[in-house]
């Protein structure tokens, strides 16, 4: 093993908040080293099947079954993984983990350059006061050590940089942001819009606000959304944000980025003397080559589960319980959004109503339970996403029928449905956790995951009443629900998996503080979904993206100020 | 009827189609050589049911204005998807079909007058979709479903049903939310939300 240069950062990881990481540290003129453990996908040139007709796949875009189940029987239950984007998502045979919860955890992962922002749902949601209080207000987990006013500028930051569209709507519980112009609502979420706001005058219903353009951003070379809704394939357009189409371009312009792939970051070396991490060990998955690099921090931002991981796998003589971790909080307080679809309807009477293009995004109705007085048998809240639009031709896989007849009826487009998923908030409890399996390991060497997870009674609660609460709405605006479910799908399933280095302003109770930097260890920063401390029910990856930013600006100080 | 072109309507066009993508091909995570093995070809490849295959994909989705599932190339792709397992198939399936088929007709199934083969096949088709389903129903009924699913699936996603008989764009360009639907509208199979959904 030999001594690399010595980099002023070194990020983990080239995710969503990596790639913002490598964006803010090299744009503050530090000499930023980038590991990414999968290999290189580049922009546009990299996103091989994005163009093709379903005719132009082998299995005409149904995917190969057999293989599925030999190579992706976890990453295919997703309903994201199709045969367009399958090599996006990692192996589950090269990358096993274990589930000991009563339903296995589903743990939705991809290795390679940009990580799930090439494949991720682009949803974008402020988190507000109730939210960052909760834990203080409900006892539930330890006290956010910030608040909303500490984090907004970031939040501004971060949304005019990467272009959010969405519609204003003056909610405390959902704050406005830098949007761009909204999406358009069909004509039976208009309907549905008006009829709930007008039974309901707590309720909203709003175009989701996501990360497609509706304004070209040309300095980075990103044209307006061409309303295609196949993003999970990578998008040459640069529509919608991930790694490639933005933090990457601007990291590379400054001059000061060096990126390495097919590099995992095998453990963190704690320095007791300085108190400091001096090194990261790497492991090259193609050469097999083993090399450390030195810097003078380390921006952890592996994918939650993952930086948990790293951080367990860490251990030392001063920390044998795994970095920083010197009360055994790390690894507890895991948390997904409790998720299910609260209704399904069929919606008669605007047959002659259509559409053309496909929007990249549905509609959301913001939480409105808990918000002034507690109005739910239920601690937090929910919020639903869904939308509505014309059953396709795949409706006639379901129905009777043979001939001309038969064809003649999937010729049209079919009747109108409205979707509303429901989102709930996950509480922190502590029994929720991960460790390393002691012997066992994935295809790199690296300790397999165990994953304890399950939801709890108040998730359950949650549920129910937005089962009832959707079914309600649905039906006041002439929907006939068909299908309704309280039963929370698999942890992972909302892929928001959070938590496990929780923040907090007690070092006694938690990993990180304000800045997510670790209590313990002063030159590491953790900032991805790892650092949460509650889950709030909107996506999270808008607030992780606003906290990694936030740290990079504070370390960059600390680091100008010798403090580090 | 009008005679359109199904470009990929053969085994050996559809070969052509996937060397055409070059580059593109590289990227579905196994070589071209294996991607070759995995597509059929065509008679050498077929199966003892064949005849039965293509005589069902033209009951099915027959020819009208537009070509129907067996000029689509559909009988390919459900002997490709029966191989890997598709929608839970085995390779049993069409075997099965055939003797639950022909137990039905009391007789060869491929045998009879076009006018009977309909009227035989609806009556499987009613009784597989019946609402509620029955459970003492023949497992006839549950195999039929999974290969009209394959059918239905195999036309959809050819050019000629995505692209002839439905319509298909890529790069819609732009969003109109609210545009008036005649009754001979034609449904975009490109429409993926509804697709995915439906």
């Amino acid at each position: 093993m030999t001594q690399a240069p010595i980099f002023d950062a070194i990020v983990i990881g080239s995710g969503i908040t990596g790639g913002w990481a490598a964006k803010e540290l090299t744009e503050r003129g530090l000499k930023v080293l980038l590991l990414e453990r999968g290999r290189s996908i580049e922009h546009r040139s990299g996103y091989r099947t994005e163009s093709l007709a379903p005719w132009q796949l082998p299995f005409h875009g149904q995917g190969n079954a057999s293989l599925w189940r030999q190579n992706h029987a976890i990453q295919s239950q997703s309903g994201q993984l199709d045969e367009w984007n399958q090599d996006y998502w990692v192996n589950d045979r090269e990358h096993p983990y274990e589930s000991s919860g009563s339903t296995p955890f589903r743990w939705y992962r991809g290795y390679h350059l940009g990580g799930r922002s090439l494949m991720w749902g682009r949803q974008c949601y402020r988190w507000s006061d109730l939210d960052f209080s909760a834990n203080a207000r409900d006892g539930y987990g330890v006290d956010w050590p910030l608040r909303y006013a500490d984090l907004a500028p970031w939040y501004d930051h971060v949304e005019k940089f990467i272009g959010v569209s969405g519609m204003r709507e003056g909610l405390p519980q959902l704050p406005d942001g830098q949007f761009q112009p909204p999406m358009a609502l069909n004509a039976v979420e208009e309907h549905v819009k008006h009829s709930i706001e007008s039974t309901f005058p707590d309720r909203r219903l709003t175009i989701g606000r996501t990360a497609n353009l509706t304004e070209a951003k040309p300095e980075l070379g990103r044209t307006a959304c061409q309303y295609r809704n196949i993003c999970a394939r990578g998008c040459s357009f640069g529509a919608y944000f991930s790694t490639q189409s933005a933090t990457l371009p601007a990291a590379r312009a400054t001059g000061n980025l060096t990126l390495l792939t097919d590099t995992l970051a095998e453990g963190l070396d704690f320095d007791a003397g300085r108190r400091r991490v001096q090194a990261v060990r790497t492991f090259n998955t193609r050469t097999k080559q083993r090399q450390a690099y030195s810097a003078r921090m380390v921006f952890l931002c592996a994918g939650s589960f993952n930086s948990v991981a790293l951080l367990l796998r860490s251990s030392s003589e001063s920390f044998p319980a795994g970095l920083g971790n010197t009360h055994g909080v790390l690894g507890h307080y895991v948390m997904d959004h409790a998720q299910t679809v609260g209704a399904v309807a069929l919606m008669p009477g605007f047959e002659q109503h259509g559409y053309y293009g496909n929007r990249p995004t549905g509609i959301v109705i913001p939480r409105f339970r808990n918000i002034g007085a507690a109005d739910g048998e239920f601690t937090r809240g929910y919020s639903f996403q869904g939308g509505a639009y014309r059953a396709g031709w795949t409706r006639g896989v379901a129905q009777p029928g043979i001939g001309e007849a038969f064809k003649s009826s999937l010729r049209g487009p079919g009747g109108w449905k409205f979707v509303l998923t429901s989102f709930v908030e996950c509480l922190p409890r502590a029994e929720n956790h991960l460790t390393l399996d002691p012997v066992r390991t994935d295809r790199d060497g690296a300790p397999m995951l165990r994953i304890q997870f399950e939801f709890g009674d108040n998730e359950g609660r949650a549920l129910a009443d937005a089962a009832e609460q959707a079914t309600t709405m649905l039906k006041a605006a002439g929907g006939q629900v068909v299908f309704s479910s309280t039963k929370p799908n698999a942890g992972g399933s909302s892929i928001h998996e959070m938590g496990g280095a929780r923040m907090g302003q007690d070092p006694g109770q938690s990993m990180l503080n304000q800045f997510n930097q670790m209590h313990a260890v002063r030159n590491v920063f953790v900032t991805d979904g790892a650092a949460m401390a509650s889950s709030a029910c909107q996506n999270p990856s808008l607030t992780y993206m606003a906290l990694t930013a936030r740290a990079a600006d504070a370390a960059v100080g600390m680091l100008r100020e010798s403090s580090l | 009827m009008i005679a359109v072109a199904a470009p990929t309507a053969s085994a050996v066009s559809r070969r052509e189609a996937l060397l055409s993508l070059g580059a593109a091909v590289m990227s579905l995570g196994c070589p071209p050589q294996r991607l070759w093995a995995a597509i059929p070809r065509g008679d050498a490849r077929a199966g003892p049911q064949r005849p039965l295959l293509e005589a069902l994909c033209d009951l099915v989705i027959p020819d009208t204005a537009t070509p129907g599932a067996r000029a689509a190339g559909v009988p390919d792709f459900v002997e490709l998807a029966i191989d890997h397992g598709l929608r839970h198939s085995d390779p049993q399936l069409l075997a099965a079909v055939a003797a639950g088929l022909d137990a039905t007709a009391g007789g060869a199934f491929l045998a009879l007058l076009p006018a009977q083969r309909t009227a035989v096949l609806s009556d499987v088709d009613v009784r597989a979709f019946a609402r509620p389903p029955d459970p003492q129903a023949p497992p006839l009924l549950a195999r039929w479903a999974t290969l009209k699913a394959l059918i239905v699936i195999g036309y959809y996603t050819s050019e000629t049903g995505g692209a002839v008989e439905l319509r298909y764009e890529l790069v819609p360009g732009r969003f109109e939310p609210d545009i008036p639907v005649n009754a001979d509208e034609r449904a975009w199979s490109s429409d993926w939300t509804g697709v995915k959904y439906a």
